[in-house]
């Protein structure tokens, strides 16, 4: 039984120990490395929760957080007509059962809800083909690719800049 | 015409700085992401990090003792991404532009830049319509590798935005 909701300060118990697992399991998927996340990790899960226009939704499966993903609207004025997708992790004894397709559509129908809200973005980094073809999928379209956008324990990855605008989405 | 020169800013050059991002985010509000508004209590901190962090510097361009250019390079904290980091808040006086000054800016902002340990490119974004930019940048070698569609909204009008890299390789050649 798959429930995808949106994640409240209660659900950091659950929310850290995925989080730690993702920066193990898939370092080039996140920014940060597994020792810059200790400190302040807490604080920046409320105050995205507390943020009115940006949330994290988390796939549960008998109640347990396997699943999850963060939106971000940006505050600046001449920016709030996009937002970014980031932080997508998937437990990996829980993929390939349409989990992450859920909680990308739920993200952008609860995005692109937003008044003033015109596209999305994100990046992949080289190597994530599912997750690529995913966002295909769902209408997303690379525009940058950035060689070196990212290095991992001395290994060069490409970041592909994708986006989304809001009339390509149909939810 | 008074001789212009090239130095990093200090933290005493803050009211300086305020004083041109002011006219900048006037003048070329296309050219910067944050409106006055948004930015005024969070200047000091940004000047801050941008000129006086480690890593981070704000070159200025002097006419007379005068701050007339500037343009940042902010590195990137994080392991993953230590390697690279970004020019921003490039500015250059109405009343000083086409004497050289954004060049000199940028090769000195370059030269700083690559003689960091560690740093294997420098990028930046350039928003659509300002070409003279866009044409110094290409010309010390940064290469596009984006176009975002409505990367930008001012005042209703919407803007595409050139994301260019400048890798050490290049520079160096």
């Amino acid at each position: 039984m798959i429930e995808i909701r949106e994640l409240c300060n209660e659900d950091y118990e659950q929310f850290l120990p995925l989080r730690k697992l993702g920066l193990q399991t898939d370092p080039t998927s996140f920014s940060a490395s597994q020792e810059e996340e200790e400190t302040g990790l807490r604080e920046k899960f409320e105050a995205l929760n507390a943020d009115a226009l940006s949330f994290s939704l988390g796939a549960f499966v008998d109640d347990q957080l396997v699943g999850k993903v963060a939106f971000i609207r940006n505050s600046r004025k001449k920016l709030a007509h996009k937002g970014e997708l980031g932080g997508m992790f998937l437990h990996p004894d829980h993929r390939g059962q349409g989990i992450s397709s859920l909680l990308l559509s739920q993200t952008l129908d609860k995005a692109f809800a937003q008044a003033g809200l015109n596209k999305v973005v994100l990046t992949v980094t080289e190597g994530n083909t599912a997750a690529k073809a995913l966002y295909e999928k769902y209408g997303f379209i690379t525009f940058g690719t950035e060689e070196n956008g990212m290095v991992v324990d001395g290994k060069a990855y490409t970041h592909h800049w994708m986006h989304i605008a809001k009339e390509d989405w149909q939810s | 015409m008074s001789e212009i020169s090239i130095r990093a800013l200090l933290e005493e050059d803050y009211e300086a700085f305020a004083k041109l991002r002011a006219i900048g985010l006037e003048t070329d509000p296309a050219s910067f992401w944050n409106t006055v508004a948004e930015e005024a209590p969070e200047l000091r901190d940004k000047f801050q990090h941008r000129a006086l962090e480690q890593h981070n510097f704000i070159i200025g361009a002097f006419a007379s003792e005068k701050l007339v250019g500037m343009m940042a390079f902010v590195r990137y904290p994080l392991v993953k991404l230590r390697h690279k980091g970004d020019i921003h808040g490039v500015y250059v006086h109405a009343d000083y532009r086409g004497k050289g000054i954004a060049s000199r800016l940028l090769a000195k902002t370059l030269e700083n830049a690559f003689a960091q340990d560690g740093i294997t490119k420098v990028m930046l974004t350039v928003t659509e319509g300002n070409e003279a930019a866009k044409s110094l940048y290409e010309k010390y070698g940064f290469k596009t590798f984006g176009l975002e569609e409505a990367g930008m909204v001012v005042n209703g009008k919407v803007y595409g935005q050139y994301w260019m890299q400048l890798t050490r390789a290049a520079w160096e050649a």
